[in-house]
């Protein structure tokens, strides 16, 4: 009988329910044999939700906030709707990256959290890690690398079997970093030094494990891990509604891509229009795409 | 709370199980992990790769005659995994993933990793007991604001040590928590009179020490980190309604649960009163986030 493979699934802004990972698990079964697979969900809505109540930043402020970050546009030319979870959005980033020591909260909560999961309720005995895929959306795909390269520092090596990452906002670039740290300089404080190393030994690191272990999938229309630039009506003017880098450069694509072969994979789906950013963002959108599924098929084979 | 105290005893747990199991058995693990590794030496034809393997085999030494729970394990596993890491540094794009690198790693997670990741397991969850008694277990814990968890993020003084941090004192976890608040107080100076005060504090947690020598390592606890847990001074300033007119109150003041305690000093009439403010804001926290 062939050994059982588990999924761990984290959940990104707006959609970290418990059992979230139920109409995620529904997709991935049109695409594949879960026969002897197990897919769990690594909810923790919950952690980012304590910090935020100890630390609210009610409307007014995070208004202010994001009027200082400099997205006047945004606010402008997205509806009332998008608007809103982009401030979901903001809110869960600064929370998770802007406070340090929540983040390590953050991020302890969550590896205790993956140990518990690895548990089969069924039989007591833990998954292997090396039998474990973990698959992150949004910032679950921030959060998981953050986890594992914890642990690659810490233990020398990364155990699990793969990870996909799905419009993940690891590229984002803070546009201070004095004052606001982002993903990829924390990774490099673990461990890795500047961005490019950073990217370059992370990368590294998985092919250790084999080939096609390690996979980014971005939306070239999804503006939490693209630079997006929507066509204003009327005037016809391109802009780029954050005037923040926010997906990989690509001399950083070629580091990732050159350390382990195609490794990252730009997608295009759905419009730029501004009242398209949470459909360009959908999470079961991106587990319905073809290089998700391959890259999935590919860690399960 | 109960999520979390579940969560942690369930790694607690996993934690002792693995322990258990491995007692003894880490020459065992060793001795495998050599084999394997050995003969993967012996088979490989790329230089770089058979010196990245001699790294690894001479870095699996330092484990040579411990056994698990033995108070030297840690230590050589620090000196292991550093010395692993760095030959990895030496690898390419192209080294990195060819079969004999690839087939020593997984030797390393079927044999040697088991032991680091228990320990791992095990400091992650006593770090994450400290950040939450430092900033979840208190009456007013609840009351900071964006600010408070700014700066303690970024002050040295009061921010965790994150990187390679499970070596230090508290496991990188600093005690010190920077306050800043306002606080509407009473003056008591012929009666109470409402005054507001602009707060800046510190306060100290005080930490149970890690006992290292206990496998699963514990908290010890003493006097201080069970029963007063945390304490601190504040500086203020702020104006009160003294005699129907605004007055600048300085102030010296320490906390007690929700209320604070305060010595006022009032330079107009040069008067020192005693002032109680209110810690727990959250009725005022909608309309004054920052603070």
């Amino acid at each position: 009988m062939a050994k059982k493979k588990l999924i761990i699934l984290a959940h990104g802004i707006g959609n970290g329910v418990e059992g979230f990972h139920k109409d995620w698990e529904k997709v991935l079964a049109e695409h594949h044999d879960l026969t002897n697979v197990v897919v769990k969900g690594l909810s923790w809505e919950d952690v980012l939700q304590k910090v935020a109540d100890k630390y609210p930043v009610v409307s007014g402020t995070l208004a202010e906030i994001v009027a200082m970050c400099g997205f006047p546009d945004l606010k402008k030319w997205v509806g009332n709707e998008s608007w809103k979870e982009f401030q979901d959005y903001v809110m869960d980033v600064l929370v998770y990256v802007g406070l340090q020591d929540m983040w390590l909260m953050i991020q302890d909560s969550c590896v205790l959290k993956l140990e518990e999961l690895r548990k089969d309720q069924g039989t007591g005995q833990s998954f292997p890690e090396s039998d474990t895929i973990l698959i992150g959306h949004s910032l679950g795909a921030a959060m998981l690398p953050h986890l594992v390269w914890r642990e690659y520092a810490f233990t020398g090596t990364i155990p699990y079997h793969g990870m996909i990452l799905l419009a993940s906002p690891l590229g984002f670039q803070s546009p201070n970093r004095m004052i606001c740290q982002d993903f990829l300089q924390r990774m490099g404080e673990i461990f890795g030094g500047s961005r490019d190393n950073t990217l370059a030994r992370f990368a590294r690191a998985w092919n250790m494990r084999g080939k096609n272990k390690l996979k980014f999938i971005n939306n070239e229309n999804d503006i939490v891990c693209s630079d997006v630039k929507y066509q204003i009506p009327v005037t016809g003017e391109l802009v780029d509604l954050i005037p923040l880098r926010q997906g990989f450069d690509p001399a950083e694509v070629k580091i990732l891509n050159d350390e382990h072969k195609g490794c990252v994979e730009y997608v295009s789906f759905g419009q730029r229009d501004p009242g398209e950013i949470a459909a360009n963002h959908d999470v079961l959108a991106y587990l319905k795409l073809k290089p998700f599924n391959d890259a999935l098929a590919a860690l399960l084979k | 709370m109960e999520r979390y105290l579940r969560t942690a005893f369930i790694a607690f747990i996993l934690t002792l199980q693995a322990t258990v199991v491995f007692a003894g058995r880490l020459p065992d693990s060793l001795a495998q992990y050599k084999e394997k590794t050995q003969l993967l030496v012996a088979d490989e034809r790329n230089p770089q790769v058979k010196t990245y393997l001699l790294r690894c085999l001479s870095g699996a030494e330092l484990l040579k005659g411990l056994e698990a729970g033995d108070l030297r394990v840690p230590p050589a596993f620090d000196a292991l995994i550093k010395s692993r890491r760095d030959a990895q540094g030496e690898l390419t794009a192209e080294t990195s993933g060819v079969q004999g690198v690839v087939e020593e790693n997984d030797a390393f997670i079927a044999h040697l990793q088991p032991y680091r990741k228990a320990e791992y397991i095990n400091l992650v969850a006593l770090q994450e007991e400290l950040l939450e008694r430092k900033y979840f277990k208190s009456e007013t814990a609840k009351n900071a604001n964006f600010l408070e968890g700014y700066i303690n993020g970024r002050w040295s003084l009061t921010r965790s040590d994150y990187s390679d941090s499970f070596g230090q004192e508290h496991l990188g976890v600093a005690p010190w928590e920077a306050i800043f608040r306002f606080e509407p107080a009473l003056a008591f100076d012929h009666g109470a009179q409402v005054a507001i005060l602009g707060t800046a504090g510190l306060s100290y947690a005080f930490f149970p020490d890690i006992d290292r020598s206990k496998t699963p390592m514990v908290f010890r606890e003493d006097f201080w980190s069970k029963w007063v847990q945390k304490s601190g001074l504040r500086l203020g300033v702020g104006v009160g309604n003294l005699d129907d007119r605004a007055k600048l109150l300085l102030g010296a003041g320490t906390q007690l649960n929700a209320l604070g305690l305060w010595g006022l000093y009032k330079p107009d009439g040069e008067a020192f009163l005693f002032g109680l403010s209110a810690s727990d804001l959250s009725k005022f926290k909608k309309f004054i986030s920052w603070f």
